[in-house]
């Protein structure tokens, strides 16, 4: 219980360190959201100089710190400049998007990882482990961006599936059923494109810790006594090989938010990426810090989620912790 | 008593290792035409330095590993030539004590549940009557109840490798086989492992196919001693007469090897 107390004390610090340095590093980069508006001859540059004010960004920085600590009290993570309103209300259908994106792949990305990896692995050196090795590391060497590109392609030419956007236009008249089933086709493409980027990483690690883990004394103990072969993958080599993988769900666990970004621009989910890659153009900072306060809060958790999960399942762990 | 339980007939294994980039391989005989006979209820101690063949031998008699050519005899039945499925049944009759009691006992386990899995894995009994059969085994090998619910890593080198031995007895094996059971235990605890074993096989009429690189100890213990080098039995003969009149210069250098109380003294001419 300590060691969870004294963890999440820990993350609160960080947080807040994180949320000073990215405000400060924001704020010194040179121009902020009004600069390009000097430039237009039709705007007096005492408009300017009041915009600024009404946003408190002529006060020294530790005061507007200040300010944007008390929004971030009320939830309101400070004010869009761009959208003229509270960055909260902005950020959490978008949030929700990518959330539901990331869960969905990373989810289908981990399940074919270890079912693959560990069958792979009770077969060293066979066609089929070989085959897995091939595809994995030509997946790995393919840039995420001509995945995306490629996958595009296929849908437009094919028109199997919708090329763009979350919903069809008429989303709103449709069934509960039919919803789901639109929701679906349209997560389909950006889905495949993260569990093919993030696929060939995970199986590695799987193959590689199961055969590892296949070769313990204990295993071996194990096939002694005349274990059956699933049992020993399941029962026996899967369970040892957990340890790392435990870790490596965590750190995926981290990338909820951000594993997708690249692809919601490209194909255009209406999550955080489009929305980030903007801010930061447009310098609407408070969206971008809400924005990297909120991924260094998830990566946060899911190293936590991971030093639980560890816990819970390891013994010896357990007594050395205490 | 004299009817041999295990024999190995022209046992080979061989190992293929592939050169890095490149399609060259190098062939490494583990064991060239291994043949040895266990009597029934006997220890048969196989000597050998490190990298001789001797844990090989262990692992292609208890089949984890698949014997390149060769005959296993066990009892009237031929092991070698038998696909995973056929060994099944007969898996419990040959068991291995592994080497190296820390990594042989899995973590995740308390200590009843490892000497309970095998009966599990090989479906005997209900659940209840395995965990008093565990509970009894772990008894037999000086392990009180107590010790039952802790984990293998807050146990003593020494109550590994008792609750080892219990896993490898709880099925009734015939023929045990002991890779290296002394290695990594002080002196003391080797000679209570050692008495815990003749007594077991005494009470159990068990047969022992012990491998061990210390031939004091390994005499000590046995009816016959096989003494393998690069893969080859090349002497096999009773304690007294390896440790008194041993024919291969290898196995001279063995008994030399082996430390006599008092031979410093008569050696190095009374220094000290």
């Amino acid at each position: 219980m300590r060691f969870l107390l004294r963890r999440v004390l820990h993350g609160g610090v960080v947080l807040v360190a994180v949320s000073i340095s990215s405000f400060l590093l924001l704020r010194l980069a040179p121009g902020d959201f009004f600069a390009e508006m000097r430039l237009s001859p039709q705007i007096a540059p005492g408009t300017v100089d009041a915009l600024r004010a009404q946003y408190g960004l002529d006060r020294a920085l530790p005061v507007q710190y200040g300010l944007w600590l008390r929004s971030v009290s009320k939830g309101e993570f400070g004010y869009s400049f761009a959208y003229n309103q509270p960055v909260s209300s902005l950020l959490w259908p978008r949030v929700r998007n990518t959330l539901l994106l990331n869960t969905v792949a990373l989810v289908i990305a981990w399940l074919l990882a270890v079912a693959l990896g560990t069958w792979a692995a009770a077969r060293p050196g066979k066609w089929e482990d070989r085959l897995c090795a091939v595809a994995s590391s030509t997946l790995l060497v393919i840039p995420d961006l001509m995945l995306a590109l490629a996958l595009l392609m296929l849908a437009v030419r094919t028109r199997w599936f919708p090329a763009g956007g979350m919903v069809a236009i008429d989303f709103t008249d449709l069934s509960a059923w039919s919803k789901v089933e639109d929701l679906g086709a349209h997560l389909f493409l950006p889905a495949a494109v993260i569990v093919l980027g993030t696929f060939p990483l995970l199986y590695r690690h799987v193959r590689s810790s199961v055969s590892e883990s296949l070769a313990l004394p204990f295993v071996q103990a194990a096939r002694g006594y005349g274990i059956r072969r699933n049992q020993l993958l399941l029962r026996q080599a899967l369970p040892a090989a957990a340890n790392p993988l435990v870790s490596l769900l965590g750190l995926s666990f981290g990338t909820l938010l951000s594993a997708s970004l690249l692809v919601e621009v490209v194909l255009g989910w209406p999550g955080l990426g489009p929305m980030l890659l903007e801010s930061i153009l447009a310098r609407d900072v408070y969206v971008v810090i809400a924005v990297v306060l909120l991924s260094v809060a998830l990566v946060i958790l899911g190293s936590l989620f991971a030093d639980v999960l560890l816990y819970w399942s390891d013994p010896r762990i357990r007594t050395d912790a205490r | 008593m004299d009817e041999p339980l295990l024999q190995v007939r022209d046992l080979t294994k061989t190992y293929t290792q592939h050169r890095f980039l490149s399609r060259k391989r190098r062939v490494i005989p583990a064991l060239r035409g291994v043949c040895l006979s266990v009597r029934r209820g006997c220890t048969l101690a196989l000597v050998g330095e490190s990298g001789s063949g001797k844990s090989t031998l262990a692992r292609c008699v208890t089949r984890l590993e698949d014997p390149t050519s060769g005959e296993i005899w066990f009892g009237d039945t031929e092991l070698a030539s038998l696909d995973h499925a056929q060994l099944r049944p007969f898996r419990p009759k040959i068991q291995l004590l592994i080497q190296g009691s820390g990594t042989a006992i899995s973590p995740y386990l308390r200590a009843w549940e490892v000497v309970e899995e095998p009966l599990r894995i090989q479906q005997r009994g209900t659940a209840e009557q395995a965990k008093g059969k565990a509970l009894e085994m772990m008894q037999q090998v000086g392990l009180p109840e107590t010790l039952a619910e802790r984990r293998p890593h807050e146990f003593s080198g020494g109550q590994r490798q008792r609750l080892a031995i219990a896993r490898a007895l709880v099925l009734d094996p015939e023929l045990l086989v002991l890779d290296e059971p002394f290695v990594g235990l002080d002196v003391s605890v080797q000679a209570q492992i050692a008495n815990l074993l003749l007594a077991l096989q005494e009470e159990r009429s068990l047969t022992y196919l012990l491998i061990a690189h210390d031939l004091a100890l390994a005499s000590s213990l046995a009816d016959d001693i096989a003494v393998i080098h690069s893969g080859i039995i090349i002497e096999s003969a009773t304690p007294s007469e390896i440790l008194q009149t041993p024919r291969q210069p290898y196995t001279t250098q063995l008994v030399a090897a082996v430390c006599r109380p008092g031979a410093r003294r008569s050696g190095a001419g009374g220094a000290l």
